[in-house]
Parts: C-alpha cells; structure tokens; sequence
C-alpha cells in the first residue's frame, strides 16, 4: 500500500513541481526584455526596419533608450540547423556590463576593432568542433564570399537555456553576412521605464508609423503563456489520471474490509477491545501510512526533479530544437500546490481507512469472524 | 513496544525529517541561489531576445513570437513555409480546374 500510495504522491508532486519551476524560469526570462519591440510589416511579413526612425523614436516622451538590432538565422548546411545569429555594439556600457558574468573569454583581452570575432553558445561550439571548426568559424556571406571569424568565448553553461543555439557578433560584420545596408535593421527595440507609459507609446508608435507591428513585453508574455497552458494540458491529463486512479484506490478500501482485517477486529473484540481502540488503532495505522506515503513520495519527488533534472517528465515541455539545451530546472517549490496534494490524499485516506473499520467494529465480535 | 516498532518508528522519523529539510531547502534556495538567476537574467539582457526553448512549436526555430505570427516554420532548416492555409497555389485544385476547363 505505501509503495502504490508513494508513487501516486511521487507523480503528482513531481508534475506540480516541473510546471511551476519552469513558471518561474519563464518569469525571469520575460522579465528582462525591453518593453517594447518595433517591427515592420509588409504584406503580412516581417520586413527590415528604416534605421531614421530611431531618431523619431527616441523624440516621444515616456522613451528612455532606443536601439536598433540586427540579428537572424544563420543556417548551417552540414548539420542541418541554425544558429540564431545577433549582431552586437560590444562598445556600449549596457552590454558591457553583462559580459563578465555570462561569458568565458578565451582570451583577456577584447581587440574588437582589428578582425571579425563571435561568441558563441555552447551548443554552437559543441557542433563547430564536430566540424572542425577550433578557434575559428567561417561564415558565407548572403551577397557570396566568405568570411572568416575567430572564436572569442563562449557562454556560461548556467545560461545554456536561453543561449545554447546563440552566437553574438559585432553589429557591422552580421550586417555583412545578411546583406543588410546600415539604412536598416532587422528590428527597434524602445525602453520605458514607466509601466503606466508602455501602452501609450504603443499607441504613439502605432499612429507614427501605420507600417508596424509594435510587440509589447506583455505581448510575448501571454504568447509563451499561450504554449505553456498547452502543454501543461498534457500535464493536466497526467494529473487527472493520477487522481482517478488514487480515487479507485480509495474507493476500493471504503467498499469494505478484506476477510482478515474483519477477523482481526473480530479477535480484538473478541479479546476485549472496545469500539474506540479499535478506530484509535486503524487511524494510527492509516497516519502512519498516508503520513510515510506522503513524505516519501514528496522527498523522492523533489530528488528527481531537482537532483536528477526531471527525465522523461520534463521532455514534455522541452522544445524539439536540433540544438536542444541541457538545462538545470529552477529549484522553486510551490508551496499551495503541496498542500492541495496533501489535503486531497492524506485525510481522504485517513476517512476511507476508518470507515469501513467503525462498520466492522459495531458488529458483534462472533458475527464478523463468521 | 518491540524491536521492529522502534525501527518502523525510526524510519518514519527520519524520512519525514529528510523530506522536510529536502522543502525548506529546495523552498528557499531559489531565492539564495541567485548566481543561477542572475546569469539566465543578464544572458537575455545581453541578447535581448524572448526565449525558453522550452516554448519551442517547431524543430528548428526558438523565437517564435519575435519573427511573426504568420509565418509557420517547417521541420526543415531551409524555413519553408508548410502549412496548408500558406499556400494560395494548390496544385490538386489547379489540375481539377484544368482538366475541367479542357472538357
């Protein structure tokens, strides 16, 4: 019974626990976005962005930063994936300030003036050294030629999530390699710093240039709540079976008494025992087991998650990118979800245990062992 | 009470103390273990690109809602459009209407 129960607890521990652990990953990425991203549209699609329009941009009141960005896909014929390819001013203070903590350098010193350079993900550097690529990467240019940069670092495995696919260059070369002129980018990124503002420069964005598409911090958030709600559909129908099935399990033992917990009241009546120490010793027998079930299965539970990182479980929501990030789950416990599990296992199992064993112990002692 | 009560006992005790420890532990590291956070928080400062591949619909690509909500990408890195609403040329419908224009 405790192995069948532990395992019943095991699952939907483990399954509250991916979800809100990657609940909290999901806020911690989102949160560090800028607030706003201009793009513009034609004919439905995505098109490269006028780079003047920074200047109009950064005139409305409410905008504290504006940036234009250059980055795409970068697809590698010989495995058969992309690297997600973003152009960088290594000069400004904003980003310089993010490096020492995200990026191994392979060397101390940053010459970003003299030659072509990138910084690559882990994932990336895993496939160039696949294809002999060591301490260089050739890139072929969209207008024909090639061209030739040196691998300058890597990024800390910690953020092998967010950046296993990624390579960062210099603004100018991946401008180079796209074909994109320095008249335009790929998007605009606005900052504002008052949340009360975001909607009313969206709004001002919009009205200034009608060939936009402007998303919102909360645009994207929603989007990749959109997924997640999918996908914990999946976890939801794990969930219910679970239920279902620990709800048989109990109706099975409320249904009635097994032929020798019957006889074993019987003997105890027999030998003298009143009705109460009967149910005083059936609700200790079923403390102990919910109570061991429950800790068990919750201990076992977070080991799995947190120290074995979630097999199988966590596929369900990893993406099924060719460069698929290996990831450490966010320990993070939610609290109101371990309560749930508890109040609806372990007292349910306390009153189906008790039950049946008060209707078995105000029968009379010769009746029940007949 | 006899040997293996006291053994039963003890193993309740310390299971439940394990897994107690295991909760506060794992409840309240999330707010200490802040090196792990403050790197996934400066990567995507540093990129500035909304992403968990965790999210991920299609095999190849990761940011999804950045690019477009229109274009639906392929199981294939060449980023062919695939899905059946994304074609206006469907070539079945274009031999019926060019076997029906011949009769």
């Amino acid at each position: 019974m405790i192995f069948v129960f532990s395992l019943l607890i095991f699952l939907l521990v483990s399954i509250f626990t991916i979800s809100n652990s990657i609940k909290k990953e999901l806020e911690f990425s989102v949160s560090d976005l800028p607030e706003l991203i201009v793009q513009r549209m034609s004919g439905g699609r995505q098109t490269l962005i006028p780079t003047d329009r920074i200047y109009k941009i950064s005139g409305i009141s409410g905008v504290s930063n504006v940036q234009e960005r250059i980055w795409g896909y970068y697809y590698f014929k010989n495995e058969n994936v992309n690297f997600t390819l973003i152009g960088i001013d290594f000069d400004i203070d904003n980003y310089k300030n993010n490096f020492n903590d995200v990026i191994d350098f392979y060397s101390e010193k940053i010459d970003t003036a003299s030659q072509p350079f990138i910084i690559a993900g882990n994932g990336v550097i895993e496939i160039l050294e696949k294809n002999f690529f060591k301490n260089y990467f050739v890139f072929d240019k969209v207008e024909g030629g090639k061209l030739e940069a040196k691998i300058l670092g890597t990024f800390v495995s910690e953020s092998n999530l967010e950046t296993n696919d990624v390579i960062l260059m210099p603004q100018n070369y991946v401008r180079e390699i796209f074909g994109t002129s320095d008249y335009f980018a790929t998007d605009i990124i606005v900052q504002v710093p008052n949340p009360n503002e975001i909607e009313i420069v969206k709004q001002k964005l919009q009205n200034m240039f009608p060939d936009s598409r402007i998303v919102s911090r909360n645009d994207i958030k929603s989007s990749y709540q959109n997924i997640f709600d999918y996908k914990s559909g999946i976890f939801l129908a794990l969930f219910l079976s679970t239920f279902v099935s620990f709800f048989i399990l109990i109706y099975d033992k409320a249904s009635g008494l097994s032929k020798e917990d019957k006889r074993e009241i019987g003997i105890l009546k027999a030998v003298g025992w009143q009705t109460e120490n009967i149910l005083q010793i059936k609700f200790l027998e079923g403390f102990f087991i919910s109570f061991l079930s429950f800790f068990l299965g919750t201990g076992l539970a977070l080991f799995y998650v947190f120290n074995l990182n979630a097999p199988i479980l966590s596929s369900i929501f990893i993406g099924v990118s060719k460069l698929k990030p290996e990831f450490r789950l966010l320990p993070a416990i939610d609290f109101n979800s371990l309560f749930l599990v508890f109040i609806l296992t372990v007292p349910v199992y306390l009153i189906a245990t008790i039950i049946p064993s008060w209707r078995a112990s105000i029968i009379d002692a010769d009746e029940v062992m007949r | 009470m006899n040997k293996s009560a006291y053994r039963f006992l003890f193993i309740f005790i310390f299971i439940i103390v394990l897994t107690i420890f295991e909760i506060i532990y794992y409840g309240f590291y999330s707010n200490r273990n802040s090196r792990l956070i403050d790197t996934k928080r400066k990567s995507v400062a540093l990129t500035k690109l909304p992403d968990l591949a965790l999210c991920t619909e299609t095999i190849w690509i990761r940011h999804r809602s950045i690019t477009s909500i229109f274009s639906i990408f392929p199981e294939d890195g060449t980023l062919l459009e695939y899905y059946p609403s994304s074609f206006v040329y469907n070539i079945h419908l274009q031999k019926k209407l060019e076997s029906k224009n011949k009769r």
